[in-house]
């Protein structure tokens, strides 16, 4: 109706401007006092509408969003004593007009809302069954749609009801679709193809499926990505071009969830028909996708299929709260340990698990009995304790002495001792036969005769090497090129070896 | 009382709060970091030649611990597998350090890739890998100049016969000094023990090589505190002024093995020591050590 219509009608109308602010606070201090109905209120007509899943029950004011509050029903016990607490509280207010509907979806709980009205007369829509009640002066008559019955209730309402764009409803006109009903009952994929995605949003609300309300949406699924690659993949490496950019989309949706993968499951559709799937399990679970990345490429290097593949899944199959790591503002490096990690996996799948190791000084009588490699597995076993450094393996220098103290050497072994030759003389040890060349010893200083552990058993062939069983007698010798070497010699045979050097 | 020169005390007060230049590594050894001033090189790759036993792993290892130290990682990618765990046991306790042990020696530029992109250490060292190719070269190159950490290099020790040609039979270890020891006529000159490093194009390139003279006493027994440190020379052979500067190496021998003129070797072949009294045939057929003096 427009204002001079209205002025004709009644001579006394006063047009007042629209006072968005006012409007505003008023908003405020209705959501602030239907908050003590329920504790998800929404004002609609707000700058930020949220989209939620949920029971909404949704009051109508004199017309347009600005006078629409959702209000989530859910786990508040009687949904009719809740909208007529509603109502009481908007006409303690001053809103003696509100009216409440309550569906499973908001557009059904909209039309209730619209269609439902206060007064004795039977008016508007109202459902067999609901009763109607008198309190305090005020006759609220909540209009209640039965769960799963949204589409029903819908289906006589106007098209107009889901607010669909101009092209869309001249369209329908024109196809004599008139009510909601008639356009839900349309084909899903006909109304996109034809109407495109606006459509398609129009006929879901018109079959009842709405995500607006008050409630934030409780989502557990955790994220999959499907890649279908077109046409089938024999090699290796545009699947990993693939592999990589689901693995970005799946590391964003887990840090949108605050999530962190502790396993992935990867899926492959291979042309015949059938899946190969294979697990990767994340030393630390992470969301970095290049972490991810660098772990599901291991799975995919040794990985044999009878048929080319033409969809890849990526698939989170364990994921855990993120941890929210974060390094030192202050420290000059700092990388990601998932990453670290991942690159540590990298190396260990290579080259064997033995191959990241922190050293550690055990105590031990034999030059290679005086330390040992701490690795992933042994860590985890509980093995490799690190001993106190003996007088004989403690270094010689740290930071902080004496800017004269020489640099400590060294040692280095060789993965296992090497029989040489050797030229002995009245000086004693000559010279010795290794890599190809003769070494002259200048100085040589020995023996000192060290015995396998044989109280617990061990022998020189539980090293592996074929070495004569019995004690060693050790002597170290500085050869021309200052080089100290470590050789021992043992057995019957006295056969001569070289362990290491000094460098 | 006269004002403060504000253009002489302005700048001393403002390094206080400006930051220091961007420096490389220090080294932790007082010769070397004043021969390196700016330390070593972030996000460039320092060429190490030191030949087996020469103590380059010393230096490597000191260089380790001053940058743990100054709180960031180190990896040590071990190419050959011969380093001993006690000789780098302490460096663990110091912060992040971790060392590589490829099975091959060929995986070693591989392992150094993937630590290089992680971007979580302040140095890499590769130590006795071989000559990489020319891509893989670069490829490091851009990767740690991209990630900022210092990348040092230590080449595969080849034996210098192995470079010179030297037939089998004439093969003996040459003298560290380089000069033809006496009695062997037609030896040549020792070349380096290390293989070409040009292929990286390093910013810096240092050499490591015994100091003359520097040699421990002849006679086991002389009552010295054997094996002495003994100097070893670094010189820049590239990426600066050509300086070197002698630095002190020791080897933490047990003492055990350490000779003291007061203890006798006790596998003398009787009470009092000395070899007599074994016929020829014994002794050719079991070489036995001379008694200690």
């Amino acid at each position: 109706m427009a204002f001079a219509e209205a002025r004709a009608l009644a001579a006394d109308l006063v047009a007042l401007p629209w006072d968005t602010e006012r409007v505003a606070r008023a908003a405020i201090e209705v959501t602030t006092a239907l908050l003590a109905a329920s504790p998800r209120v929404a004002w609609a007509g707000g700058p930020s509408v949220l989209r939620y899943a949920g029971t909404p029950v949704r009051l109508a004011g004199s017309g347009g969003e600005v006078g629409i509050w959702w209000v989530d029903a859910a786990g508040l016990g009687s949904e009719p004593k809740l909208a007529q607490r509603l109502c009481r509280i908007t006409d303690c207010l001053g809103f003696g007009r509100a009216r409440a509907g309550i569906a499973d979806s908001a557009i059904a709980a909209y039309a209730a809302a619209v269609s439902g009205h206060r007064g004795t007369g039977a008016q508007g829509h109202r459902r067999a069954g609901t009763p109607a009640r008198r309190y305090a002066g005020t006759l609220v008559r909540p209009v209640i749609v039965p769960p799963g019955d949204d589409a029903t209730f819908l289906a006589p309402f106007p098209l107009a009801l889901l607010a669909p764009p101009d092209d869309l409803a001249e369209t329908c006109h024109a196809l004599g679709l008139r009510t909601v009903g008639q356009f839900a009952a349309l084909d899903s994929d006909e109304v996109e193809a034809r109407f495109g995605p606006e459509g398609l949003a129009a006929h879901r609300l018109a079959r009842g499926f709405d995500t607006r309300g008050p409630t934030t949406p409780r989502d557990d699924t955790l994220p999959v990505i499907v890649c279908d690659l077109g046409s089938p993949v024999a090699t290796a490496e545009p699947l990993l071009f693939v592999l990589k950019a689901a693995l970005a989309s799946l590391g964003s949706a887990l840090r949108a969830k605050g999530l962190a993968a502790r396993e992935i499951a990867l899926t492959l559709t291979l042309d015949d028909g059938s899946t190969a799937e294979k697990t990767v399990r994340l030393a630390r679970p992470t969301s970095h996708e290049g972490a991810l990345f660098d772990h599901c490429r291991a799975a995919f290097e040794n990985w044999k299929l009878a048929e080319p593949v033409t969809s890849l899944a990526v698939r989170t199959a364990v994921a855990v709260p993120a941890s929210g790591e974060q390094g030192d503002l202050l420290a000059p490096r700092w990388a990601d340990p998932a990453a670290l990690e991942a690159a540590f996996d990298r190396i260990r799948g290579s080259e064997g698990a033995d191959a990241v190791a922190q050293p550690l000084v055990r105590d031990g009588h034999l030059p290679r009995d005086a330390g040992a490699w701490r690795t992933e597995e042994l860590a985890a076993a509980g093995e490799h304790t690190a001993a106190a450094p003996t007088r004989d393996t403690a270094p010689t220098l740290t930071l902080g002495a004496p800017p004269n103290r020489p640099a400590a050497a060294a040692l280095r072994l060789l993965q296992a001792p090497a029989p040489v030759r050797v030229r002995l003389g009245r000086s004693g040890l000559e010279a010795f036969h290794h890599g190809e060349t003769w070494h002259d010893v200048t100085a040589w200083s020995g023996p000192e005769r060290l015995a396998p552990r044989w109280w617990i058993g061990e022998s020189a062939e539980a090293a592996g090497a074929s070495l004569p069983v019995g004690p060693r007698d050790y002597y170290s010798a500085r050869t021309v090129a200052g080089t100290l070497w470590l050789l021992f010699r043992a057995g019957a045979s006295r056969q001569w070896f070289v362990e290491g050097w000094w460098d | 009382m006269t004002a403060p020169n504000l253009s002489l005390v302005l700048p001393e007060r403002l390094q206080r709060f400006v930051p220091a230049a961007r420096r490389g590594l220090a080294f932790g050894i007082p010769a070397l970091d004043a021969l390196l001033p700016l330390g070593l090189p972030r996000g460039q790759i320092t060429a190490l030649d030191a030949p087996l036993g020469s103590g380059g792993t010393a230096l490597l290892i000191v260089l380790a611990e001053t940058t743990l130290r100054a709180d960031e990682g180190v990896a040590f990618v071990d190419a050959a597998r011969t380093l001993a765990p006690q000789a780098a046991a302490h460096l663990a306790d110091l912060g992040p350090f971790w060392v590589i042990r490829p099975r091959g020696t060929e995986s070693a530029w591989w392992c150094t890739d993937v630590l290089l992109r992680t971007g979580a250490f302040g140095l890499v060292i590769v130590d006795q890998a071989p000559t990489p190719a020319r891509t893989v070269a670069v490829r490091l190159q851009r990767l740690a100049r991209d990630k900022d950490p210092a990348l040092v290099v230590r080449g595969e020790d080849v034996p210098a016969h192995r470079r010179t040609g030297v037939p089998a039979y004439r093969r003996t270890e040459t003298p560290a000094n380089g000069r033809e020891e006496r009695g062997d006529a037609g030896r040549r000159p020792a070349a380096s023990a290390t293989h070409n490093l040009s292929v990286f194009g390093a910013a810096l390139a240092l050499s490591v090589r015994p100091a003359e003279g520097g040699f421990i006493p002849a006679a086991p027994g002389s009552g010295a505190a054997w094996p002495a440190p003994r100097p070893v020379r670094v010189v820049i052979e590239k990426g600066g002024a050509p300086r070197a500067a002698e630095v002190s190496v020791g080897a933490p021998l047990p003492h055990r093995l350490r000779p003291h003129w007061a203890v006798r070797d006790r596998r003398a072949g009787r009470p009092g020591g000395g070899i007599s009294g074994r016929t020829r045939r014994q002794r050719a057929a079991q070489p036995d050590w001379p008694a200690s003096p």
